[in-house]
């Protein structure tokens, strides 16, 4: 009611503002008359009794205003006068408005997209319901640390009290066969309880049932939506079908919903058959449980701690003094962006308060030449409240344009970046504009605005309540110049603190571009078969293999083929071996990185042979058994002995050992990232040791992409069922290993260089301002004698005592910030002094270079000319 | 511009409570309220026609007053102020409140003599 009242009487004030000013007007007009009619009744004539009416009332305009004022149509009026009155302004000095609202555009631009990030990575819950009870469980190895699963210590988890159940993951690619264009699958295999403990339900169709993921059980399969709708066209009615996994039927039973992928991206999900008999340290499963309502993480980890010590106690071979580690999933999933993100963040922030210093000195400089208007204002009447209001309207106008462009360009930006993103998103996770990041910008484009707007505000109003219209040419701009001073000393320490940033970055992926990987990666593509087990026997196999090889070397411009079972860079497996004659301690056993290659690999692939000899072909199935090691191996487990001669010895699936004479030592090889040591090796010959799944590498002397064509007619020709999949060049592969701190080199650095190019706006403007006022006191230096450089010296000394503050600061905070980029980086110290150097050198020169302007301009002044200024 | 006097600050917070109570009798306009409540208080109460027509706005808005424009017998409008339904109610709950603060307030004073 009141409400309604509120805004029906604002609103007609507003449409009908000439006759409620009349009404206002006859009202007090009124109340007028009738004291005047009054005091006439009491005996004064009408001349004394207007006079007393008018004591009475008051200033019947100051009256009138201050009714006016009242409503809130009112505050609305004047905000719109303020509003139209502040874009007159921006419109007056384009110059500067465009500065201010496209540096405010690329701050705040830059904080959404990265907030953006964050939100849609770090703080929105995984898309399950109640994630919240969602955990990732793992081994904990004494010697290793984190590792998957085995069946049966799964199995045993699964009972814990703290769980109301739990779920197993693998994964493993199947040939998807009988379609019309067959493809690589990535295949996941799930215990039947997955979707319930994601508390997920298939698109269409039906679970695996409890039956279906023992040994023994059905060939069924759930696919992917993606695949679903690719390969099936999303029909339902492939329900109950057969499709060919590996040549073998498998019928579908449902389609499950994308968001799966979170957990493992599969292209289809068959079940996850546990044998009993399966090795308890046979490490292969992802685990996911669900606790039980009520329990917590910290509850969880204590059950889960007393279990651990039975398994220790009942299965001392294996479990002795293994752990049982679990997280929360989400946190578990993302704690290899997190700490980035982190990082980005601080920065984006850091860019921000730079910008903001930077376009409160711009409306400082501004309101040293709108002294007057600010005087004439308040001689007129204005309240410094009122001022405040109108000097707010206008930098929160600033603000938001900023703001609206920035957040149009976080969207661009968001899209482009997530090319570039070193983490691919799962599937079921989008990355937009969400409410909150909208509702994010707002407020730091709110408290940007109100921060840069309450400095010269402030000093404005201070200043016209104090010295108002004595306009004191020459001497009461000290106050403005010292917050401007300081303004540009933080600016000039923030400019540093990310400098230094991309600068650690810069030399860590550097450092990382010399390290030798061991190989030469150029001029190789490599790319992938699996043959199916079921129709390519071991014998078989080694057939195709050889084949493909031949057909694959008489190419044009192919130098050399090889193959292997793990390439470097994309995937490995570490086995432990004994040495013989020297029988480790139990937990003890020495463990490489191995692979079985062809003889030609080593060559192939460009990895040095150091000592003794590599594969021949005379290496055979039914010849000797060698095996090649590398240097670290070699000086890690043989010491000053010679290899060379030496057994070593492997444990098979059937409890065998096989040994092996060490023929040849090759040198040391980066196998996972360039940033990890090289590991102990042990390579074997491929025909001993036959793979379904190999990579095939080919030496080239053309631009190894030019060779895909012709290498895919040659895999099909041989068998067009078996599809080659993860076709790359090497250089790709290694390449993508500095993937995310490249990433994070070229958004720190793009932030570094615009903190430096506002900075040096920052520090122009200053030095711009204070030489045009101090022109007078230079023209009569120079009248007294002053030689130009002595003036040129001068501007240049005011300058560099404000460059050197802020370096200082600015080293002392990258000192104790520099330890959040500890973690990314490699060959650098956090605190490494040549970086510093370079970078505070840099950033003095570019301040230089911004009072060069100002400072030449000091020192052409002609005093005839500077005396008469003004 | 108007300097915030100290008589109407006293006013101030009662203003409200008083306007309600003088249109509690009859509608009256602005410069009648103003009267009685300087009459009726002995002249304690100096009531300032700008903040009295502000408050008259507030208080019409707040929907507990209705206005209406009359004809005056010297042929200038007048705007004539009454008490609503709920402005009635609103002047017993003022009254109430007041009443308890007061006697609170005059308690205290006693006990400190």
């Amino acid at each position: 009611m009141s409400l309604w009242r509120q805004l029906s009487h604002g609103l007609r004030v507003l449409t009908h503002r000439r006759a409620a000013d009349e009404d206002v007007a006859d009202e007090v007009q009124h109340f007028l008359d009738q004291a005047a009619a009054e005091s006439v009744t009491r005996g004064l004539s009408p001349e004394e009794a207007r006079r007393a009416a008018k004591l009475e009332v008051g200033n019947m305009d100051a009256v009138r205003e201050q009714i006016r004022e009242a409503g809130w149509e009112n505050l609305l009026e004047s905000f719109l006068a303020d509003l139209r009155f502040a874009l007159r302004l921006l419109r007056n000095s384009p110059g500067f408005a465009l500065v201010a609202v496209l540096t405010l555009a690329l701050g705040i631009g830059a904080n959404t997209a990265i907030f953006g990030l964050i939100d849609a990575m770090l703080l929105r819950p995984l898309p399950f319901t109640e994630s919240d009870r969602l955990v990732s469980m793992w081994t904990m190895l004494p010697r290793w640390g984190r590792e998957v699963a085995s069946g049966p210590d799964f199995q045993d988890w699964r009972k814990s009290a703290a769980l109301e159940d739990a779920a197993a993951v693998s994964r493993t690619s199947m040939n998807l066969g009988d379609v019309t264009e067959p493809e690589r699958l990535i295949a996941g295999r799930a215990t039947a309880s997955l979707l319930p403990v994601l508390k997920l339900h298939p698109i269409i169709g039906r679970n695996f049932a409890p039956a279906e993921d023992q040994p023994g059980g059905p060939n069924v399969v759930l696919l992917g939506r993606a695949l679903w709708l690719r390969q099936f066209g999303g029909r339902t009615d492939i329900l109950g079908k057969a499709i060919q996994l590996n040549a073998v039927p498998y019928e579908v039973i449902g389609v499950v919903p994308t968001e799966i992928n979170i957990i493992a991206a599969a292209d289809v999900w068959i079940p996850q058959a546990l044998r009993s008999d399966l090795p308890r340290r046979g490490d292969f499963l992802r685990v996911i449980g669900r606790l039980r309502p009520g329990f917590t993480v910290e509850q969880a980890q204590a059950q889960l701690a007393t279990l651990a010590h039975q398994l220790s106690d009942q299965y001392p071979d294996t479990n002795k003094d293994v752990g049982i580690g679990t997280a929360d999933l989400h946190a578990d999933l993302v704690h290899n962006a997190r700490p980035m993100l982190l990082s980005l963040w601080i920065a984006v922030g850091f860019v921000l308060l730079i910008v903001v210093a930077n376009v409160a000195n711009l409306l400082l400089a501004r309101a040293a030449t709108r002294k007057k208007e600010v005087a004439i204002r308040v001689a007129l009447g204005a309240k410094p409240a009122r001022l405040l209001r109108q000097l707010l309207t206008e930098s929160l106008v600033l603000a938001f344009i900023g703001g609206g462009l920035g957040i149009g360009l976080a969207y661009w930006a968001l899209g482009a970046a997530l090319k570039f993103l070193p983490w691919k998103l799962p599937e079921g996770v989008s990355v937009q504009i969400s409410g909150l990041t909208l509702a994010f910008a707002a407020g730091v484009t709110l408290g940007a605005g109100i921060l840069f707007g309450m400095v010269p505000g402030i000093q404005a109003v201070r200043s016209s309540v104090f010295s108002f219209l004595k306009d004191g040419r020459r001497t009461s701009q000290a106050g403005h110049q010292s917050t401007r001073r300081g303004l540009v000393s933080a600016e000039i320490a923030i400019a540093l603190l990310l400098l230094v940033g991309a600068g650690l970055m810069i030399r860590t992926v550097q450092r990382l571009r010399q390290v030798d990987p061991g190989f030469r990666g150029n001029g190789l593509l490599t790319f992938r078969v699996t043959l199916p087990p079921e129709q390519y026997s071991e014998q078989k196999q080694v057939i195709y293999y050889n084949q493909l090889l031949s057909r694959l070397a008489a190419l044009p411009s192919v130098q050399s083929v090889g193959a292997t079972s793990d390439l470097y860079f994309e995937s490995g497996n570490y086995f432990s071996f004994q040495i013989q004659g020297h029988p480790p301690k139990r937990g003890e056993e020495p463990d490489a990185y191995s692979s079985a290659v062809t003889s030609a690999y080593a060559q192939t692939m460009g990895v040095r042979l150091i000592r003794g000899r590599f594969f021949t072909d005379a290496d055979r199935e039914n010849s000797a058994k060698v095996a090649v090691i590398n240097e670290k191996l070699a000086k890690q487990y043989f010491g000053w002995q010679d290899p060379i001669g030496q057994h070593v010895g492997f444990d098979t699936d059937k409890g065998v050992t096989v040994w092996r004479e060490v023929v040849g030592v090759i040198g040391d090889v980066h196998q996972e990232t360039l940033d990890k040591a090289p590991y102990a090796e042990m390579i074997v010959p491929l025909a001993q040791s036959p793979q379904p799944a190999i990579a095939i590498v080919i030496r080239t002397s053309a631009r190894p992409e030019l060779l895909v064509p012709a290498v895919r007619h040659e895999v099909q020709a041989i068998d067009a069922n078996v599809p080659m999949y993860n076709v790359r060049t090497m250089d790709e592969i290694t390449s993508e290993s500095l993937l995310d701190r490249n990433f994070q080199t070229w958004i720190l650095g793009a932030f570094a260089a615009l903190a430096l190019l506002v900075a040096a706006i920052g520090i122009y403007g200053v030095m711009a301002l204070a030489v045009t006022q101090r022109i007078w006191e230079f023209g009569i230096r120079m009248a007294l004698g002053a030689q130009p450089s002595q003036i040129l010296s001068l501007v240049l000394g005011s300058a560099l005592r404000l460059v050197a503050v802020g370096l200082g600061i600015g080293l002392l905070g990258s000192l104790a910030l520099a330890r959040f980029l500890t973690a990314f980086l490699f060959g650098v110290s956090a605190h490494d002094p040549s970086t510093m150097l370079f970078v505070a050198v840099l950033l003095g020169l570019v301040a230089l270079l911004a009072c060069y302007v100002p400072a030449f301009r000091a020192m052409r002044v002609d005093p005839i000319v500077a005396l008469r200024y003004e | 511009m108007q300097e915030p006097n100290t008589n109407t600050d006293v006013i101030q917070g009662t203003l409200d409570l008083l306007i309600l109570k003088t249109l509690s009798f009859e509608p009256m306009h602005g410069f009648g309220i103003a009267r009685r409540v300087e009459q009726i208080s002995c002249g304690v109460f100096k009531v300032n026609p700008g903040s009295l027509l502000t408050a008259l706005q507030r208080l019409e808005r707040a929907g507990w007053l209705d206005s209406e424009w009359r004809q005056t017998p010297n042929s200038r409008r007048a705007k004539f102020y009454k008490l609503t339904r709920t402005g009635r109610k609103q002047l017993e709950f003022e009254t109430a409140d007041w009443t308890r603060r007061a006697s609170a307030i005059a308690r205290l004073l006693k006990a400190e003599g």
